[in-house]
């Protein structure tokens, strides 16, 4: 724990003996010229500061390397330079006085400090930024990570196997370390052309033979190996999400192939089925509908108290349900109002509203319809016909109504309503089968099929 | 003026002399200070949002939840009791098998149960399985009707709990905790989405089988939150809710008349002292004169066809499961938004031929099976299936082994309680049909796939009505609590 905190101080600390060893290395030439003779005096001391403070650093930093979770190649060579910048500044300081009295020798030295001093500071650096980070700004124009998208695909069929599933695995599990910010092993991974490019140690698919590719060989190493990835305290491939790599190297490691192209087994259904289900809870797919307007408070109000229930739909737009089972208000007056929200209605309930053909005219503009409940209504088939208004209707409820299938005749054949829902009404059930064929999209529901009397009905075991 | 004033005066004024512009400074950066500081600790809330308390606007107001949820109401059947997952839906043949011998003491060792001691014998599946519907789930012979409607439903076999008597599990399924004092899920449901009918209660709680929940009232209280949120029991027998009526004499404006009179009095007593449970008084006064038109209306079921009476198998004027359900499905539609069932009677332990798994048990089945289904036709039938979650469960599940109460074999057939895995099911509002997640080991003692905890559950209720159960939380006593306090993880294969 203790240890855990020191060693957290070495980024503010190291500060200390750079900016200490930099002043002093200034004030060498510095007080060359006559005028600043006097700094001379003080070297000593700075070198002197500079160095005690440069060992605290070297210790911090020793106890932050002791939690391993940077690259030990870098640190160590950070760690190198480290002591030997300190150790070139205690010699200089036991030596400025005997050996480097000449100036350019003195000249020399100092620059050789100040780049000593310079390339541990970046080494530093780059453990905590992340390599490239100086240069980032000059590399920027190519460097656009190639990261999975929001998931596009209704379907998992529909998917593209490495766009939409294996660069989603890797832009999760890899790219922190092999991406834009970093390059550990000169690697990138964001993308198709970086990924086949490869890294320090060659390249890491195999084309020619993708099973055999270096990827793959890592991922399977044992954890404990110093050559497995991601390294053993990295979030790990899940089981599920290895499955669907291999397959993909064994496949060819192709790019650009839809997921329906490929043949399946079980395991591999499984993972994807599994990997689709990962995807659609992290995104929680919602319906995306168009920005709107709030509904400004007065009108709101002004509504509410005339017995509209407005409940918004979510936290995240401005799209209502509206609900009105106790109306204070005459219903055309209250459906009048209806007007000024027409845009951010998307489920309007009518249920059991004395509101007949005359009165539904109202919702003629109502575009962002997508609900609509009109059961224990007054309507007829006429008011079937407004319906083709709707674009965005999905679902459409006329149960307890004088509907029958003239008005259902009504509708457009390839209407968008997913669901109508005719329980009670002028609808026969032989006429479903006619219905659905003329509207292929729909599913109609009428009376649900009635139970069959079992034995157990009367039948009750004696206690 | 005496010798003695005047001194006084004297130290007063020289007193007053050291009083330089140094100290006025001084004191008025102190005393701003301290000014700001107290009106920052007003209350011990420093940090949470007053607005909603200190309003007067109506507490079931519709509210916006996180996301848009699938589901608008819930209806809860619990079966108190905890009825036997191995007679309903979990199949084990191997258990069939293993009939009448010694259960493993791999099993037993260190586990604690509530009435088995020292070696019991396992019990078969006291019930005939088949797979039914287009899924092909296996149910038993204990639930004829219910096969017709398994396509709509996601059985969950591995459910798991950590307590394994009665009040204690059904305070941790409803409240999230097996301890009192913590909302129900009723009433986390109403206060994060409001009601959509302020003629009714936005919670309501119907109970049958002769005997109300272990746990008491709490299992449907509404513990911290403002007590506007709690389930309104209603009586399923006579007058649902009683002194509807207003007495002889009495008429609607001077009741009208009379609870304005009481609410501006309220009001001024609000504006005083601030303590929102007058907030939830006035509320209930206009809400109880609202009720007394709506109530007698929606909480009857009279006005039903006789075909819908013989479908749900009502027995009217009494009190029933069958008349709850019924009242469950005319109160949704008629925009409540949770309803919780309670039907007590599924405790087979197997010390009476009512607690028998052959005899009372199947009565209970009979009497009970019928009725969901019709319930799942009915809301389906009415286009109400899909907005509306039915939820099925008891508080735990029942052992694989036949209960030896004090170390005798019971008489009967019959398991003890049994906390490690059991079924509950789960249909409507946004869940798949025709699906069955989690699987026990071969005699049915532990979950070894798809074990979901009564968190789980929790969490996918609400996620179903539009809540991140982890953002659902309310500031009490200095810090925010939530429903599924720091567990719960949404089961998400279940969602379709």
């Amino acid at each position: 724990m203790i240890i855990e905190l020191i060693g957290k101080l070495h980024p503010v600390l190291v500060h200390l003996p750079i900016g200490i060893f930099l002043i002093a290395i200034a004030m060498e030439f510095i007080g060359r010229t006559k005028r600043f003779s006097h700094l001379q005096m003080s070297i000593e001391f700075i070198l002197i500061i500079g160095v005690i403070t440069g060992a605290f650093s070297l210790i911090t930093g020793y106890l932050l390397s002791l939690d391993g979770s940077n690259d030990s190649d870098s640190v160590n060579l950070h760690k190198w330079v480290a002591i030997a910048s300190i150790l070139m500044f205690a010699a200089y300081y036991f030596f400025r006085k005997h050996v480097i009295h000449k100036k350019t020798i003195q000249t020399v030295a100092l620059i050789l400090l100040l780049i000593m001093i310079t390339l541990t500071g970046h080494l530093g650096g780059s453990l905590t930024h992340g390599e490239g980070y100086l240069t980032a700004a000059f590399d920027k124009k190519d460097d656009k990570s190639e990261i999975a998208s929001v998931a596009k695909f209704e379907k998992i069929e529909d998917a593209k196997l490495y766009e939409d599933v294996v660069l989603h695995t890797i832009t999760e599990k890899c790219v922190q370390c092999h991406g834009a910010n970093r390059q550990k092993g000169m690697l990138r991974l964001d993308g198709k052309e970086r990924m086949l490019k490869g890294g320090k140690n060659g390249d890491v698919i195999d084309l020619k033979n993708p099973e055999n590719s270096e990827i793959l060989k890592r991922l399977l190493l044992e954890l404990n190996d110093d050559h497995h990835m991601p390294p053993k305290d990295k979030n790990q491939l899940s089981e599920d999400e290895l499955v669907i790599l291999t397959w993909w190297l064994r496949n060819g490691a192709e790019f650009d192939k839809k997921i329906a192209l490929y043949n399946k087994d079980q395991k591999i259904e499984k993972a994807l089925n599994t990997f689709h289900q990962k995807i659609k809870s992290e995104t929680k797919i919602e319906v995306i509908r168009e920005k709107i307007a709030a509904i400004p408070p007065s009108t709101l109000s002004k509504l509410e108290k005339s017995g509209w229930v407005i409940s918004p739909l979510s936290s995240k737009d401005n799209y209502v349900r509206v609900v009105g089972f106790n109306l204070e208000v005459p219903l055309n007056s209250a459906l009048e109002g209806l007007k000024q929200i027409k845009s951010n209605i998307v489920e309007l309930k009518f249920s059991f509203k004395k509101i007949s053909d005359s009165n539904i005219l109202v919702l003629k503009d109502f575009k962002n319809l997508e609900k609509l409940w009109l059961d224990h209504t007054m309507i007829t088939d006429k008011s079937l016909k407004l319906m083709n208004e709707f674009q965005k209707l999905t679902y459409l409820n006329v149960s307890h109504t004088a509907v029958t299938s003239k008005g259902i005749e009504q509708l457009n054949p390839n209407s968008m309503i997913k669901k109508i829902y005719a329980y009670n009404t002028g609808i026969q059930k032989t006429e479903l089968t006619t219905m659905s064929k003329r509207m292929p999209q729909t599913s109609f529901f009428t009376a649900s099929d009635s139970m069959d009397v079992v034995p157990s009905d009367t039948l009750f075991v004696k206690k | 003026m005496n010798k003695q004033d005047n001194l006084y005066q004297h130290a007063k004024f020289s007193g007053l002399e050291f009083n330089t512009r140094r100290h006025f400074l001084k004191d008025c950066r102190t005393g701003i200070g301290m000014m700001a500081l107290g009106s920052l600790m007003d209350s011990c809330n420093i940090f949470s949002d007053k607005s909603d308390a200190s309003s007067l606007s109506n507490p079931l107001a519709p509210k916006a939840p996180h996301f848009q949820g699938k589901a608008k109401s819930v209806i809860f059947l619990h079966m108190a009791g905890a009825p036997s997952q191995l007679e309903l839906f979990d199949y084990k043949p191997e258990l069939q098998k293993m009939d009448g011998l010694d259960c493993p003491d791999s099993f037993i060792q260190g586990k604690k149960f509530a009435f088995i001691r020292g070696v019991p014998k396992l019990l078969g599946p006291q019930a005939q399985f088949k797979q039914y519907g287009e899924s092909g789930i296996w149910l038993s012979d204990n639930l004829p009707h219910f096969t017709k409607v398994i396509d709509d439903v996601t059985v969950l076999k591995a459910v798991h709990t950590d307590q394994f008597n009665h009040a204690p599990a059904q305070l941790l399924m409803h409240t999230g905790t097996a301890r009192l004092g913590r909302p129900s899920m009723g009433a986390w449901a109403t206060y994060g989405l409001g009601s959509e009918n302020n003629n009714l209660p936005g919670f309501v709680v119907l109970t049958s089988g002769g005997k109300n929940p272990d746990a008491g009232k709490s299992v449907w209280g509404s513990g911290f939150l403002p007590s506007v949120y709690q389930g309104v029991h209603c009586r399923s027998e006579g007058d649902p809710v009683l002194f509807l009526k207003d007495p002889n004499g009495f008429d609607r404006d001077m009741r009208k008349s009379s609870i304005e009179a009481i609410n501006k009095v309220n009001e001024l007593s609000y504006q005083e002292y601030k303590d929102p449970e007058i907030l939830s008084r006035i509320s209930q006064y206009e809400m109880a004169f609202k009720m007394q038109v709506a109530v007698p209306d929606v909480m009857t079921i009279a006005d039903e066809p006789a075909y819908i009476h013989e479908m749900y198998g009502t027995s009217q004027g009494q009190s029933s499961f069958a008349n709850n359900a019924l009242l469950a499905r005319k109160l949704v539609e008629k925009g409540v938004r949770f309803v919780q069932l309670f039907d007590w009677g599924w405790d087979s332990h197997g010390t009476g031929p009512v607690e028998a798994l052959d005899k009372g048990f199947i009565d209970k089945c009979h009497r009970t099976d019928k009725v969901i289904t019709a319930l799942l036709m009915d809301l389906k039938q009415r286009g109400l299936l899909e907005d509306t979650l039915v939820v099925w469960g008891g508080e735990f599940g029942r052992t694989p082994m036949q209960e030896n109460r004090d170390g005798k074999q019971n008489k009967f057939k019959g398991r003890d309680h049994h906390s490690e895995a059991f079924s509950m099911w789960m249909a409507g509002g946004g869940i798949k049909g025709g699906f069955t997640y989690g699987e026990t080991d071969p005699i049915g003692y532990n979950a070894i796939e798809g074990k979901v905890s009564v968190y789980d559950i929790q969490a996918t209720i609400l996620n179903q009505l539009g809540f991140d159960h982890e953002q659902l939380t309310y500031q009490f006593q200095g810090r925010p609590f939530r429903l599924t306090d720091v567990f719960g993880k949404v089961i998400d294969p279940i969602i379709a």
